[in-house]
């Protein structure tokens, strides 16, 4: 035994295994934080169960509804204020969202799991998620249409479905009229204040012009006037529209036994968890995953959709791919085939390689400094002197975050690119060069085609970088909340100057800014998880891509 | 190049078609061809030309951004600059009780000794307007004081007791100045001193209202508090008196005042007597007032010739007739209140005959009895000798309230103006690196405070708890992440067959590609609250791992020998990954019992208790978990490239002469590939200064100086990302914000080339090999 484990320690096996530990431990960090991410991101949009239970320590004792969000076990000295049967150290608590923030000020509580009595999960139990103040808990006891009741209040059996199926018709309803009056919002409404702009724009420009140009601004008014009628006619459908939509109410008996009237046109979806089966509870999941891809965002960012933020982040890496794959593959085709060999090369190289290792911040400083300061309030004062003091370009927007992205991302593509052109055969260069076709036709025709993919490969891992980068967009561009987004059917239709939403910072915003943690920590653990799939999926496809051009080149070159 | 490839086509089919035929087709061809192949060199050669200029374009606006930041931060060192005086065509008679100039107004005020207040134009020197101070019938001015919080007001007072306080407004209509005085007490004078001269006069204002001292050569001293109200009709005018007034004496003794200071904290009083004796005089509600500390404000030798409250009302600055100023301040210690000499200047070699000070920096201007002019801040302790006044011995000498104008009045009755150029006096090397002694501190300190929420309190700039947060950090990160990602890299590097390895590796890259901002998230709003409530679960965790692994290695050895897996599988990784877990559990439910056995019932408490240890929730504990999880992938995949590289045929021969696996690694492998797992550590290093989000989303931010694992920080770069959206474009915060990000950049950058030349020669050494 003794000489065993002498042998044992000699040779080698435990470190071996040590060494092991530390890739399991490291793939272990990796999968588990991918899975924490997918639980707590993914499940954040399936239906909970709504408890109701009788809280003990609240006096007098009351009724209270919620869904469970956490529990934890904490010492019981740190309670003060509870009066707890015996002191006995741990104890179990529970933080449950109760919702009715309009109500009772916060939507969630801590209560102590020994202190609830009578939990139940009653089937009729109700969820409304409301467009603004959050969700609301109770009972739908009825339904009001201009005030007068709908159904007739009563608590048959058969009464509580008829509610609810009438409640989803007039849900129906207001959606599709709030749908219409989004659409006259924002499209024609914004039609007309556009072509009123471009008026008022064309009569300076005749003022300032001078000469005869009466029947141009007679033109001018007439044009001006039907736009006012068109305004007004559709101004009287807006109220028409908005009139209707506020028509029906719903009766809600909340947790403390009073009724609440909520307006149909205020709840954006209604069901009852605990009365639901899988399916339907797939069906509420899904609604709830297409709101959070394609809606706006409500309340503060913590609820609702990102579809600004994954729209502007689409947008920037967009505009930022196109700004830096011709300048990055350029660089690096002088870098590669036309650089004289020598020292001053290498360190030019070199030099590049490390700025990919530079802080992203310093990058983001310069662009602050450089860009917005210096190149923006020289555009401003060149060419939108008019709207000065305000500033146009000489203030964080969407240009800049590209362009600053794109000089941090140059160095990955620019050694990607350069990795890709020194792969390719040298057998094949000599072959074309060997019949006869110059240097740049060699390259053109043979070089550049073989190494696209690993431009690709580039690209690819500028766009990931890009994606995930925060710290730099925070000086240079992004906003937790932007009034517009950054490409829409509004000349000029690309608004290089505005500011934008972007999914990192939107993680940022909600785990460090938002006043409400509790409300926002499950968007934000589903916005992570976006933007972790997003990137992940992005570099992965980089390896993927890497790893076959490499086969191919192996296979080109025996 | 399309027509170049069209042309061709046709050429073919050309010349084709023309064989046999006559001549003069062919001789065309030829041509054709010719020029073709001109064409193609020309197109070459462009091409050349153009991807050449190019790519240096673009390399060189890369390196565009170090030349940027140097041109952010140069104008720091600029020091300052005066240009030459002008002298206005004015001539004075007597000498100015008070001297003011405002370059925004474009207007200085001058006040001689009879009290008549003169408006001149600063531009061209003209004289605007004449104007009495409003006095008592038949009084005479005898002192006046300035406003210590810096508004601009100032207090006359008069030989029958009497006091008004004054300021200036002016007022610009249709393109012609007319600066008027204003009284926001009313222009009755107030009754002070009950006909006994006023020898001495202090003055403050603030939020609460305005305090006025005054002093005469006997009797006691009294004090008047009187309410201002706290919303002037707009912001250019001066506040309107309230109602509230208090008076009160003071006794102080057998204190005969030349001069009343009231510093901001309304405590205190310091009374200058006339042998250059200072006194500090407590001003509580008790009367009479106690003295608290009493300093000569020269040595013996010398006497003092000036003497001012700087900006902020809470330090003195005092100047003798050797030509030193030096500053004084009061300093709390053990709740004992006493006046300290806090730096001294040693400006010029004669005496300082004229002194002014800015409204809101630490800067004051000095004129020599030669006519040398020194400017001054305090703080960062920057002093400058811009120019020199060639006439006749100054006099009296105002600053403007931003330090851009000096104002001066000499002997022979000319008042003369200089330009000042000064914008960065708040900088020096000195101030950002060593300690400084700052205003209500009790010693010399290293702080970084650049934007305090109050104007009164001087900014301050030290980047030593900066770079202390972040080499903080930057070490605990890399104590997690350097002996995880290299035994990790010596396993799939050595180890692992190949296969495996290509498989595996790219899963720990993977890690680098985790947004850091998601990593910063969970590290401060999921890590902390865990590790807050599972300290000890963590702790035992660290010591149980590696425990259960050695266990299960010991287990796998006493197997019996055909059941003995070849090892070299890397098989093991995944039947540790239960283990792991195991061993992770058994920690989690042991703890609370070692808690209680070992540490009291909570280690957090344990900690704070026995030894003292400040414990916050986000530290630098999980900072050196959050961060080394982002630079694992770093060190990992160049120290594993590192191993992997090493020739085979090497170890081949180590495992031949006898040698086990593990001792051709130890002997073999890794001292061939230290220099590329150094280069790994470096470039991890480099990556853990530079993070961002991480330590901005997991910490506090606090920038404090502590080494404790369980205390927060903040890093340069998270610090960038705080203040450089606020700053004000070209001020001193804003390029001290570049000359840190500067510092980032070269650091970052010379650390990453010192690791890609140790890979490179690496790289040759193997290739010789």
């Amino acid at each position: 035994m003794k000489r065993s484990l002498a042998n044992w320690l000699e040779s080698g096996a435990p470190w071996v295994w040590l060494n092991a530990g530390a890739v399991t431990l490291c793939l272990t960090m990796v999968f588990g934080l991918l899975l924490l991410l997918g639980v707590k991101g993914l499940g954040h949009f399936w239906p909970r169960p709504v408890m109701q239970a009788r809280y003990l320590a609240a006096e007098p004792p009351a009724t209270i509804i919620g869904e469970f969000a956490a529990s934890e076990i904490i010492d019981a000295s740190e309670l003060n204020s509870i009066s707890l049967a015996e002191d006995n150290g741990a104890v179990e608590r529970q933080l449950l969202k109760l919702g009715n923030r309009d109500i009772s000020g916060g939507d969630f509580a801590w209560v102590l799991t020994g202190l609830l009595e009578d939990v139940g999960y009653p089937a009729e139990l109700a969820v409304l998620e409301r467009r603004e103040w959050g969700n609301q808990y109770g009972y739908l006891s009825g339904l009001r249409q201009a005030g007068a009741p709908v159904l007739p209040v009563e608590a048959s059996a058969g009464a509580g479905e008829a509610r609810w199926s009438e409640l989803h018709s007039r849900l129906d309803r207001a959606r599709d009229l709030r749908r219409e009056i989004e659409r006259i919002e924002r499209s024609i409404i914004a039609d007309i204040n556009f072509g009123m702009e471009r008026l008022r724009l064309e009569e300076r420009r005749l003022v300032f012009a001078g000469g005869d140009s009466a029947d141009a601004l007679r033109e001018n008014a007439r044009q001006r006037e039907s736009f006012d009628a068109q305004y007004a006619e559709i101004r009287l459908r807006l109220l028409e529209l908005n009139r209707q939509i506020q028509r029906d109410t719903a009766l809600l008996r909340i947790a403390d036994g009073s009724m609440v009237e909520i307006p149909v046109a205020d709840i954006v979806r209604a069901y009852r968890p605990n009365a639901m089966g899988w399916a339907e509870s797939l069906g509420v999941y899904l609604a709830r995953l297409i709101e959070f891809l394609s809606g706006n965002p409500r309340e503060a960012n913590t609820e609702g959709g990102l579809l600004p933020a994954l729209y502007g982040t689409t947008v920037m890496v967009m505009l930022m791919s196109v700004i830096v794959t011709p300048l990055g593959v350029v660089a690096a085709v002088y870098l590669s085939e036309y650089a004289p060999r020598g020292w001053l090369t290498r360190i030019i190289r070199v030099s590049v390689n490390n700025l990919a290792g530079v802080p992203s911040i310093v990058y983001g400083v310069f662009g602050l400094g450089f860009f917005i300061y210096l190149a923006g309030g020289e555009i401003d004062r060149l060419f939108y002197a008019e709207s000065l003091p305000a500033p146009t370009f000489g203030t964080p927007g969407l240009l800049w975050a590209s362009l600053t992205l794109a000089l941090l991302t140059l160095p990955v593509v620019i050694v990607a690119t350069e990795e890709g052109l020194g792969n390719v055969p040298a057998s094949l260069r000599e072959a074309s060069l060997a019949l006869g076709a110059t240097q740049f036709e060699t390259l053109w025709r043979v070089v550049l085609p073989l190494a696209r993919p690993s431009m690709l490969t580039g690209l690819i891992l500028a766009v990931a970088r890009a994606a995930g980068e925060v710290a730099p967009l925070m000086l240079v561009g992004v906003v937790k909340l932007a009034p517009s987004l950054p490409l829409d059917t509004q000349f000029p239709y690309l608004h290089l100057e505005q500011q934008f939403m972007h999914l990192g910072y939107h993680v940022f915003d909600l785990a460090t800014q938002s006043p409400n943690v509790e409300a926002a920590m499950p968007q934000a653990f589903a916005t992570a998880f976006l933007l972790v799939a997003l990137v992940t999926a992005l570099n992965l496809s980089a390896v993927v891509l890497r790893g076959r051009l490499r086969e191919r080149y192996r296979a080109m070159d025996t | 190049m399309n027509t170049g490839v069209k042309y061709q086509r046709q050429n073919g089919s050309a010349t084709s078609g023309a064989a046999g035929k006559r001549k003069p087709k062919a001789r065309r061809a030829r041509q054709r061809l010719l020029r073709y192949a001109t064409r193609r060199r020309l197109w070459d050669r462009a091409a050349r030309a153009m991807v050449s200029m190019g790519g240096l374009g673009i390399i060189s606006s890369i390196l565009l951004i170090f030349f940027y930041l140097f041109y952010e931060v140069l104008p720091l060192f600029g020091g300052a600059n005066a240009g030459a005086a002008e002298i206005l065509p004015q001539v004075v008679a007597g000498e100015a009780m008070w001297l003011e100039a405002d370059p925004g107004a474009g207007v200085a005020l001058r006040i001689d000794e009879r009290g008549l207040a003169s408006f001149y134009d600063l531009t061209t020197g003209n004289l605007l307007d004449n104007e009495a101070l409003a006095a008592p019938a038949g009084a005479a001015l005898t002192a006046m004081a300035r406003d210590s919080a810096g508004s601009g007001l100032f207090a006359a007072g008069f030989d029958d007791g009497s006091v008004v306080m004054a300021g200036w407004n002016a007022a610009r209509e249709a393109g012609s100045i007319s600066p008027r005085l204003e009284y926001p007490l009313g222009p009755q004078s107030l009754a002070m001193l009950d006909g006994r001269a006023v020898r001495a006069l202090g003055l403050r204002s603030g939020p609460g209202g305005v305090s006025i001292a005054a002093a005469s050569d006997s009797g006691p001293l009294m004090l008047r508090e009187q309410a201002l109200d706290s919303t002037p009709p707009n912001l250019t005018a001066l506040p309107r008196a309230g109602a509230e007034i208090r008076q009160r004496e003071i006794v102080v003794g057998d204190i005969r005042p030349e001069q009343i200071l009231l510093p901001q904290d309304p405590r205190w009083m310091l009374l200058l007597t006339a042998t250059g004796e200072l006194n500090l005089a407590a001003i509580g509600p008790g009367n009479p007032a106690e003295i608290l500390d009493t300093v000569a404000l020269t040595t013996a030798t010398a006497r003092l010739t000036r003497m001012r409250l700087l900006a902020g009302g809470m330090s003195l600055i005092a100047a003798d007739d050797s030509g030193r100023a030096a500053q004084w301040f009061i300093v709390t210690e053990d709740g004992r209140a006493s006046l300290k000499k806090v730096r001294e200047f040693a400006l010029f070699d004669n005496a300082v005959a004229a002194l002014d000070v800015e409204r809101s920096r630490r800067v004051f201007a000095a004129v020599s009895g030669n006519g040398e002019l020194a400017l001054v801040n305090v703080t960062a302790e920057t002093v400058s000798f811009p120019g020199e006044w060639d006439g006749p011995a100054a006099l009296v000498a105002a600053l403007a309230p931003a330090g851009d104008l000096l104002l001066l009045e000499d002997a022979a009755g000319r008042l003369a103006t200089w330009r000042i150029d000064n914008p960065h006096a708040e900088f020096s090397m000195a101030a950002l690196w060593s300690e400084t002694w700052y205003e209500n501190y009790p010693e010399p300190a290293l702080v970084w405070q650049a934007t305090a929420a109050d104007d009164a309190l001087e900014p301050k700039y030290s980047l030593a708890p900066l770079t202390f947060g972040t080499l903080k950090a930057a070490l605990y990160a890399m104590l997690f992440a350097a002996p995880l990602a290299i035994c990790a890299a010596v396993f799939t590097g050595y180890f692992m067959p190949s296969g495996a390895r290509r498989q595996i590796k790219p899963l720990i890259e993977l890690m680098e590609a985790l947004p850091t901002v998601v990593i910063g998230f969970l590290a401060g709003l999921w890590l902390a609250p865990l590790v807050d409530a599972n300290l000890m679960a963590l702790a035992l965790g660290a010591l149980l791992l590696p425990l259960g692994v050695l266990l299960a290695s010991l287990a796998m050895a006493r197997l019996p020998e055909r059941l003995d897996l070849e090892w070299r599988e890397g098989w093991q990784i995944l039947a540790l990954a239960p283990v792991l877990l195991l061993a992770g559990m058994v920690a989690w439910l042991l703890a609370p019992d070692v808690e209680s056995l070992l540490f009291d019932g909570s280690l957090r408490d344990w900690l704070v208790q026995r030894w003292g240890l400040d414990y916050v929730s986000r530290n630098a504990l999980i900072i050196g978990a959050a961060m080394g999880f982002a630079v694992i992938p770093a060190i990992y995949s160049i120290a594993d490239d590192a191993i992997f590289t090493v020739p085979r045929h090497l170890s081949n021969g180590a495992l031949a002469i006898g040698a086990n696996h593990w001792q051709t690694l130890i002997w073999l492998i890794l001292p061939a590939a230290a220099p590329g797992i150094l280069s790994a550590l470096m470039i991890g290093f480099g990556r853990a200064i530079g993070e961002t989000m991480i330590v901005l989303m997991a910490t506090g931010n606090t920038p404090i100086m502590d080494a404790n694992l369980f205390e927060g920080m903040r890093s340069l770069a998270a610090n960038l990302a705080i203040e450089i959206p606020e700053s004000e474009v070209g001020s001193s915060h804003y390029r001290i914000l570049f000359l840190a990000s500067l510092v980032l950049l070269l650091f970052t950058f010379v650390i990453n080339s010192a690791a890609e030349l140790v890979r490179q020669r690496l790289r040759r050494k193997y290739r010789m090999i």
